[in-house]
């Protein structure tokens, strides 16, 4: 069977399509406060760091003096990125905080406005007494076709967690670092994920992927050719990595994953992919449909930074919120 | 009881051989500690309410209520019978737990508990306990004591290693999650389907000191440690299986306990996070007007025929070793009372 490259690859097809902004201006200011902050207050400073942004203000916020940014894996200023060229947002639909009073730091992903067009932001702030110490922000612009995914949170993404289902913070930071586990090693066994896991990446879904529902006239990707029918169904979350389809990822590094909320269950981590990309070719096992897969983004190799909020119940990961965007093979990360 | 019905009555073989002590003398007496546990905020802390179960135990075997602060109207029931202080363990307790213990403090619930090997007339025994606190004095006691058929039980001897330990900041559940996966080990043993609890590969459970999972396999062929008596007989091996050990998960689905009719009386009201221990107390019925169940997924057997099973019932408790989303180990105790007995609580 002759493969559609860009069809087979539920891993990042849709975050390939991101891109990124960037800007100028500059400050620091705010108020002390020495007590750690409480989940709802660092709440608060997720939503006064969106108002900040759309305001161009970044003196709103309570930046320690020797505050770092990092806007898509680059040092900025205050002032500059999406510091200038916010426009609007959040959309109330589509905004995830994740607080975590534990590591003092408030993390999540919103839809915003840059420059005038749809931009997911991943950001992540965290708090040394009282104050704003590191600020990590990711833009992304979302293909149209993803747009309906981006428009309101999947309904379960900002429900509590009733008290017998709802995970420690130890064992949340433990499963969701362990995604990274069972990607990079193609194990879907190495991560609990729950039968009904659903992976968002830039507002695409990649998981469940394939099966029925993807052949015959369905088509995968706005603009490829619909895909061929296939026996099997719906692949989920743990059979879609047993299966081999992340062979290009080379390797997954700069893992941190520092936020959980377990009123929400939901966790957040960055982390930077690299695809050397020197093979192309790669088996595929278990799907009668494929024994392998050609994989190629033009040239060369390319990172991925990314970021992803998994939500956590019951042990197990249910929905996956994932960004990223593309950037030269080997970059720094932009904390170095 | 023979073999054969050993091997084929899993989860009860342990439990159907041990009945509820009856009183007796005692032998020994430990200097007890006078109780006054420590208010913490809001009740006493995990510190105190261990130390409380100690004193509890060092109190019995002084047969002196008054070394601990029992409440005016502490209600006290052992073997499902409700006692006054002074009676049962109160009276016969002989030497306080040495090697075999495992308790489990939940400040959450005011309950520390769990079971020991302890004295009683003299003889080693399982001893049960549950203390409930309120406004630091004890509300409720509930012992459940179970004779030991082997007092030289390897396995009674000290808790598996395991039992004791920590669990390290990213494995450690939440009590809510705890309480969770101990209720949920009664739902899959009742309706016999081991998927709804969430069993580890490695679930070891024993019952009464005997291990009843991983059960069958080669390794019920009988061991005899060098230099037993015996050692190097030929031994009375079971017939070869193709089945090799069943873990706990695959046990219950195989429909080895369809026997037991119903679970009542589920009270999991105990999780220690710090060492992922829960200890939950029931209440099995078995009328056995049904003899033979059908066994699913086992080559070697299609049935398990109970055909000289008398009705029962069985109060037990269960103590979970928890951690990583997980059930490890079990360790129970039962004892076999008249079918549709009351619990003691009514």
């Amino acid at each position: 069977m002759k493969n559609n490259s860009k069809a087979w690859m539920p891993g990042f097809a849709a975050l390939l399509a991101g891109a990124v902004a960037a800007g100028l201006v500059s400050t620091a200011g705010g108020q002390a406060a020495t007590a750690p902050l409480d989940r709802a207050q660092l709440m608060k400073l997720g939503d006064d760091y969106l108002s900040a942004l759309v305001a161009h203000d970044p003196r709103r916020l309570p930046l320690a003096a020797d505050v770092r940014m990092v806007e898509n894996a680059k040092r900025i200023q205050a002032g500059e990125g999406l510091w200038k060229t916010t426009t609007g947002g959040p959309n109330p639909d589509f905004r995830i905080l994740v607080p975590d009073p534990v590591s003092q730091q408030i993390g999540g992903m919103a839809m915003m406005q840059s420059d005038g067009k749809p931009a997911q932001v991943g950001f992540r702030l965290k708090i040394v007494n009282g104050k704003v110490t590191q600020i990590e922000q990711m833009l992304a612009a979302p293909r149209d076709t993803s747009m309906p995914n981006l428009t309101k949170v999947r309904p379960a993404i900002p429900l509590e967690v009733p008290y017998e289902y709802a995970d420690s913070r130890g064992r949340m930071i433990h499963i969701a670092k362990s995604y990274y586990d069972a990607l990079d090693n193609n194990n879907g066994h190495l991560a609990p994920f729950a039968p009904d896991c659903e992976r968002h990446e830039n507002g695409m879904r990649t998981a469940p992927s394939g099966g029925p529902s993807l052949s015959g006239a369905a088509i995968a990707v706005p603009g490829q050719p619909a895909r061929p029918a296939t026996l099997m169904g719906l692949q989920d979350c743990t059979t879609q990595m047993d299966s081999g389809t992340f062979l290009y990822i080379s390797t997954i590094d700069d893992r941190r994953v520092e936020l959980a909320d377990p009123v929400t269950g939901l966790a957040l981590g960055f982390s930077h992919f690299h695809h050397e990309m020197k093979q192309k070719d790669y088996p595929i096992v278990g799907d009668p449909g494929r024994t392998s897969t050609t994989i190629s983004f033009g040239s060369g190799g390319f990172d991925l930074p990314a970021m992803h909020i998994f939500k956590i119940w019951g042990g197990q990961i249910h929905e996956i919120e994932a960004m990223g965007f593309m950037a030269p093979y080997n970059s720094p990360t932009g904390w170095e | 009881m023979n073999r054969t019905r050993l091997t084929v009555m899993l989860g009860a073989a342990g439990l159907l051989g041990a009945a509820a002590l009856g009183p007796v003398l005692a032998t020994r007496t430990e200097a007890a500690q006078a109780a006054a546990p420590a208010m913490a905020p809001g009740g006493l802390d995990r510190a105190a309410l261990l130390k409380l179960a100690d004193d509890y135990f060092a109190a019995l075997v002084a047969h002196d209520p008054s070394k601990v602060p029992l409440a005016a109207d502490v209600r006290i029931v052992e073997n499902v019978k409700r006692i006054k202080a002074g009676e049962g363990m109160w009276k016969t307790a002989s030497a306080i737990p040495t090697t075999f213990r495992i308790i489990a403090a939940d400040p959450v619930s005011q309950e520390v508990g769990g079971i020991v090997v302890m004295g009683s007339e003299g003889k080693p025994v399982q001893f049960g306990l549950r203390l409930k606190v309120a406004n630091g004095r004890i509300v409720e006691a509930e012992h459940m004591t179970v004779a030991m058929r082997d007092p030289d039980n390897p396995s009674l001897q000290k808790p598996r290693a395991a039992f004791p330990l920590e669990i390290p900041y990213e494995y450690a559940d939440s009590r809510g999650r705890m309480i969770h996966m101990a209720k949920s080990y009664y739902d899959a043993l009742d309706n016999n389907n081991g998927h709804l609890a969430p069993f580890a590969p490695d679930c070891e459970r024993h019952e009464n000191g005997m291990r009843t999972a991983p059960n069958g396999g080669p390794s019920l062929a009988p061991f005899r440690p060098p230099g037993a008596a015996g050692a190097g007989a030929p031994p009375a091996a079971p017939p070869a299986t193709l089945m090799g050990l069943q873990d706990c998960t695959s046990q219950m689905d195989s429909g080895a306990f369809q026997y037991i009719t119903t679970i009542d009386d589920r009270r999991v009201e105990i999780a220690d996070t710090v060492t992922g221990i829960t200890v939950g107390f029931s209440h099995f019925h078995h009328p056995m007007t049904q003899k033979k169940f059908r066994i699913l997924n086992n080559p070697n057997r299609e049935e398990s025929d109970m055909s000289t099973q008398k009705a029962f019932d069985m109060p037990a408790m269960h103590v979970c070793k928890i951690w990583g989303g997980q059930i490890h180990e079990i360790e129970a105790i039962g004892i076999a009372v008249p079918l549709d007995s009351p619990t003691g609580w009514e």
